[in-house]
């Protein structure tokens, strides 16, 4: 189920957490509250990532776990990650690749 | 009365030593004298595990602590060991020096100052590019794991400090402490075959296994990375949990048995100009993964 970027969910992860984001419980919240009913409303979620500094595992695995299991091989076709320098790409990739 | 004669150069070469000289059979109504006579050389690791250490013993047992032949005005009392130890501090007018590399021992107590100390850590230390990225990264997840899988009566005990003449690149050291849920034996309500300490905090180590019952919250993989991190940027990572201490460098693997702990404690030495980003670390884990599921 390809999605066009048009119709999706932008999360501003630094306006939402900070350029440190650290709080799983409110990236918990912001999965089940926002991004899973977007989902299964057939929309796309963007993170965008720009100005973040520094991103651990322990936080990019609260923002990404809910929506991974619900939507299992769509992921990679549903959820996306711009402005990302280094860090931040490889711990996406290895919070969904994992 | 019990004392406790620290050993010369506690802690970092001689971890185990120091976990036993810090223990001597206390009951409820038992003094502890600290004696730092003989002492040449305290590092941030000893300093933890004295400090986690008085703290369990006045939580658990009440325990009155006292400090002979101390230097109020030496690194430890700098480092804040006084006051993290419960006593007075006798010298608290101090200022830091512009040589200073260090940063003062803290008892953190969540996440928000979990993230102050980690971004803290580089900019005191005066680390470069890649050895920042790893110190931050690692103390992040480290003391996570604290917050999260501990709950530690003294929190985070946590200290750094960079040594710039160890070896040819200069070290940076770090020691998270928590008295706590010991790792061990969390892991062996999860999994009862594992009955041995090293292999339990290896269990541990192994990437995708969590403790955790929330598979939304832990994926099992802050501790394993923060050794990679340590270990492929030719650092050390030591863990220390109930009976056992692990260590990890390139070299493999090395355990020792040391008195019962109670709590765990994570050592880390990283070099202060790194060769390998926290990416690239990342990145070989995840090849590594991709190799062994085509293998």
């Amino acid at each position: 189920m390809a999605v066009k970027r048009r119709n999706t969910v932008r999360v501003q992860v630094k306006a939402r957490f900070g350029e440190r984001p650290w709080d799983k419980d409110a990236a918990l919240r912001l999965q089940r509250e926002e991004l899973l009913p977007a989902v299964r409303s057939g929309k796309g979620v963007v993170f965008d990532f720009e100005g973040v500094e520094m991103l651990t595992q322990s936080f990019a695995h609260a923002l990404v776990s809910v929506l991974r299991k619900e939507l299992s091989n769509e992921f990679r076709e549903l959820v996306f990650v711009e402005n990302a320098d280094r860090l931040v790409k490889t711990v996406m990739r290895l919070v969904t690749e994992w | 009365m019990k004392r406790v004669v620290l050993p010369r150069n506690a802690a970092h070469y001689s971890i185990a030593a120091t976990v036993d000289a810090l223990q001597p059979e206390v009951t409820p109504n038992d003094r502890v004298v600290v004696d730092w006579g003989p002492n040449e050389w305290i590092d941030p690791v000893g300093l933890v595990l004295i400090t986690a250490h008085l703290i369990h013993l006045r939580s658990r047992y009440g325990t009155e602590v006292e400090f002979e032949n101390f230097d109020p005005t030496s690194w430890e009392a700098r480092m804040g060991i006084q006051p993290l130890s419960g006593l007075e501090d006798d010298y608290p007018y101090r200022r830091r020096s512009p040589g200073d590399r260090f940063v003062e021992m803290n008892r953190l107590r969540g996440e928000d100052e979990y993230v102050e100390f980690a971004e803290r850590v580089p900019r005191v230390l005066r680390l470069d590019g890649a050895a920042a990225g790893l110190a931050e990264y690692s103390l992040r997840e480290m003391l996570t794991n604290v917050g999260e899988h501990a709950w530690s009566p003294c929190n985070a005990i946590v200290a750094c400090q960079h040594y710039p003449h160890q070896r040819e690149d200069g070290r940076t050291v770090y020691a998270v402490a928590d008295t706590g849920q010991e790792i061990v034996q969390k892991v062996r309500r999860r999994d009862a075959t594992v009955t041995d300490d090293v292999q339990a905090i290896e269990v541990a180590m192994t990437p995708g296994f969590t403790t955790s019952t929330d598979e939304h919250r832990n994926a099992g993989l802050g501790l394993p990375v923060s050794r990679e991190m340590a270990v492929q940027s030719v650092g050390t990572f030591r863990v220390m949990s109930a009976e056992a201490l692990v260590l990890h460098n390139q070299d493999g693997m090395q355990a020792t048995e040391v008195r019962p702990w109670q709590g765990t404690v994570v050592v880390g030495t990283l070099p202060a100009h790194a060769d390998v980003s926290a990416a690239d670390v990342i990145e070989r884990v995840l090849a590594r993964r991709e190799t062994e599921d085509g293998g």
